[in-house]
């Protein structure tokens, strides 16, 4: 299946990432207080390689940032993959087995969690109501947008 | 020919005779294999990767010898005293030297005696894991069984002849016999990771180091 | 219905390879990978341990394609129900194996003879004809973006929404919840973008770069999938594809 495209194939937190990097994208320098943590998708860190840049904007726009253990490379999966976020019929299983993750985040005391993937953020949000962590959830672009200096450039 | 000389002579020739040409033949399948209908075995190929996978199983770094590490040392142990009593072991490199004119290393009795023991220890450690170990008790069927005891009776049986256990002659009849076993069933069981071992981890290792995973 | 065995073996052989066959044979029952997996470490039951997953495939080995339908109702509910396809397992496994790729081959089984879970192949389905898994219409996804739009545009006045535009830098793509669940984060979106100042244009067509045949294990509806967005990519002539976050 795999065929040599015409283009490459980025992820948005590259995008973004890269233009932090050359100035164009101007960020609000620990714009939040709060402590906040970041979920590691299994697909950015383990299919993407893509670590480094989710800590350059956080460590940017974050004041209090805190990692997950385990996290980066080893970080567990949110439980919503593979398919689990639409296969109703095993829920209960999904979010039975949400416990690692929660306890991830628990330990972290953190009061919100980024999440760069949609799939992530059914499952941290679904996890972080069962196990009742007092997290917010959010994507990584909204609290990205929210910190942008406005008038930087253009 | 009396038995002693048909199990010192042609036999240690057969059970090396399949090993050796048991895992060509396999390798050259695997490849072929790889070649009709797993591209990615080749494509993804990345030899710096594949290399410090390898390494860092080959040595404890890695995250499963941190979280694991009683299995990890039992793992190291058990490889070792096999490997190195089976190759350097004094009786073993006298025999090599006298059959085949092959002149190499050899370790003294007590170190072999230390490997060993320290080797049988970790059989039986493995063996009670997986009677004690739920989970690893669902995974296990016999061939895992055949394959720790086929590793456990040469070794057993070496050290009761070195150190005159038994009637001396029966005893180093079954070592070499079960030695031979050994060394021929590589190939065609589970022992096999001898050969894939490497082959998995190159293509793993490939596979994670280009995502940048790195060699965890 | 009666369960199509020669599908079952056939796309059993289809599917078999130097890897598959590899990992079948070394794996070396530890029990090492349970270290691994989200399942085993939040409820540790035995068949929740990685390695557990190759069992079905096993089973479905030793009978040639040819088992029952309770054992295959088993196996979708271990390859389905019991895996993420996270591949976090095969950084603690000493052989290197790679669960996840055995449990999409497995999954496969399932799929030749339409045994997908419903939610998943229902999502597939839309996927497969509405061009994205939560059947937006063509006209749902411009009014979303022609709204969103205007509220950027309030803070930021000249900010642009182009659409189809050729030979831009970037096309970005959405996962489908974006415009019908949480239209705020295609806000967020033009407001990075537009801020960076990047040369970006969004697609009327393959805008959808979500993959839900990957997860269902279903390679030529993969195909279907991926080929849309590469050809959106292609007609636009872009340097580069920004995937759904
Ligand atoms: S760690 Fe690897 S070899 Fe051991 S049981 Fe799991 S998959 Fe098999
Ligand atoms: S790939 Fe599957 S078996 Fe492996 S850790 Fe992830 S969910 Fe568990």
């Amino acid at each position: 299946m795999k065929r040599t495209l015409p283009f490459d194939v980025v992820s948005p937190m590259t995008v973004m990432a890269e233009a932090f990097r050359e100035g164009r994208l101007k960020l609000k320098k620990h714009h939040y207080t709060e402590p906040v943590t970041f979920q590691d998708s299994c697909n950015f860190v383990r299919n993407g390689g893509n670590f480094k840049d989710a800590r350059l904007l956080m460590g940017q726009v974050a004041g209090d940032f805190r990692e997950m253990h385990p996290g980066g490379v080893h970080t567990y999966c949110c439980g919503s993959g593979g398919g689990h976020g639409l296969m109703s019929e095993y829920k209960k299983l999904r979010l039975a087995t949400a416990k690692a993750k929660a306890e991830a985040i628990r330990r972290t005391g953190a009061k919100v969690v980024v999440v760069a993937c949609h799939n992530c953020e059914d499952g941290i949000r679904d996890c972080v109501k069962e196990y009742g962590l007092d997290c917010e959830v959010h994507l990584l672009s909204n609290y990205l947008a929210e910190a942008v200096e406005l008038g930087g450039a253009s | 020919m009396n038995v002693y000389d048909l199990a010192t002579g042609p036999l240690v020739w057969l059970a090396f005779a399949l090993c050796l040409g048991g895992l060509s033949v396999r390798t050259a399948l695997f490849l072929r294999l790889a070649r009709e209908r797993d591209k990615p075995v080749f494509t993804g190929f990345e030899p710096r990767w594949a290399g410090l996978s390898i390494l860092h199983w080959l040595l404890p770094l890695n995250v499963t010898a941190l979280e694991s590490p009683w299995v990890t040392l039992a793992g190291f142990l058990f490889h070792a005293g096999l490997l190195l009593v089976g190759f350097l072991g004094l009786g073993h490199a006298v025999f090599w030297n006298q059959a085949w004119g092959l002149n190499w290393w050899s370790i003294p009795d007590g170190l072999s005696d230390v490997l060993t023991l320290a080797s049988l220890a970790a059989v039986l450690f493995f063996a009670l894991r997986r009677l004690v170990r739920p989970e690893v008790k669902a995974l296990t069927s016999a061939g895992d069984w055949l394959a720790l005891a086929l590793a456990a009776a040469p070794m057993l049986t070496g050290y009761l002849t070195a150190h005159g256990y038994g009637d001396p002659e029966t005893m180093f009849l079954i070592h070499v016999c079960s030695g031979c076993a050994l060394i021929a069933a590589i190939p065609f069981t589970r022992l096999s990771h001898a050969l894939f071992f490497f082959l998995s981890r190159a293509v793993t290792g490939s596979d994670f180091g280009k995502r940048q995973v790195g060699a965890w | 219905m009666a369960l199509d065995t020669i599908k079952i073996s056939e796309t059993l052989a289809a599917k078999w390879g130097a890897r598959l066959g590899m990992w079948l044979e070394i794996c070396a029952r530890c029990g090492l990978c349970a270290k691994g997996c989200h399942f085993f470490q939040s409820d540790p039951r035995p068949e929740h341990v990685p390695a557990y997953r190759l069992k079905p495939l096993r089973q479905v080995l030793a009978a040639k394609g040819n088992i029952s339908e309770a054992d295959m109702a088993a196996l979708v509910d271990t390859v389905y129900g019991t895996c993420t396809m996270c591949q976090r397992c095969t950084m603690y496994c000493p052989h290197g194996i790679n669960i996840a790729f055995m449990v999409r081959a497995t999954r496969a089984l399932a799929v030749s003879v339409g045994l997908t879970p419903k939610g998943l192949a229902s999502g597939l389905a839309n996927a497969l004809e509405m061009g994205n898994n939560l059947s937006i219409t063509a006209e749902e996804y411009q009014e979303t973006l022609d709204w969103q739009l205007e509220e950027v545009q309030e803070e930021m006045p000249e900010a642009a929404c182009p659409v189809d535009q050729e030979g831009v830098r970037s096309m970005v793509t959405f996962h489908p919840r974006d415009i019908k669940f949480y239209p705020g984060n295609l806000y967020s979106y033009l407001k990075l973008y537009n801020a960076m100042g990047e040369d970006f244009t969004f697609t009327s067509q393959g805008w959808d770069s979500t993959n839900i045949g990957l997860f269902a294990g279903d390679d030529a509806a993969a195909g279907t999938l991926a080929g849309r967005v590469v050809a959106a990519g292609e007609r636009l002539k872009v340097q580069r594809v920004v995937t759904a976050e």
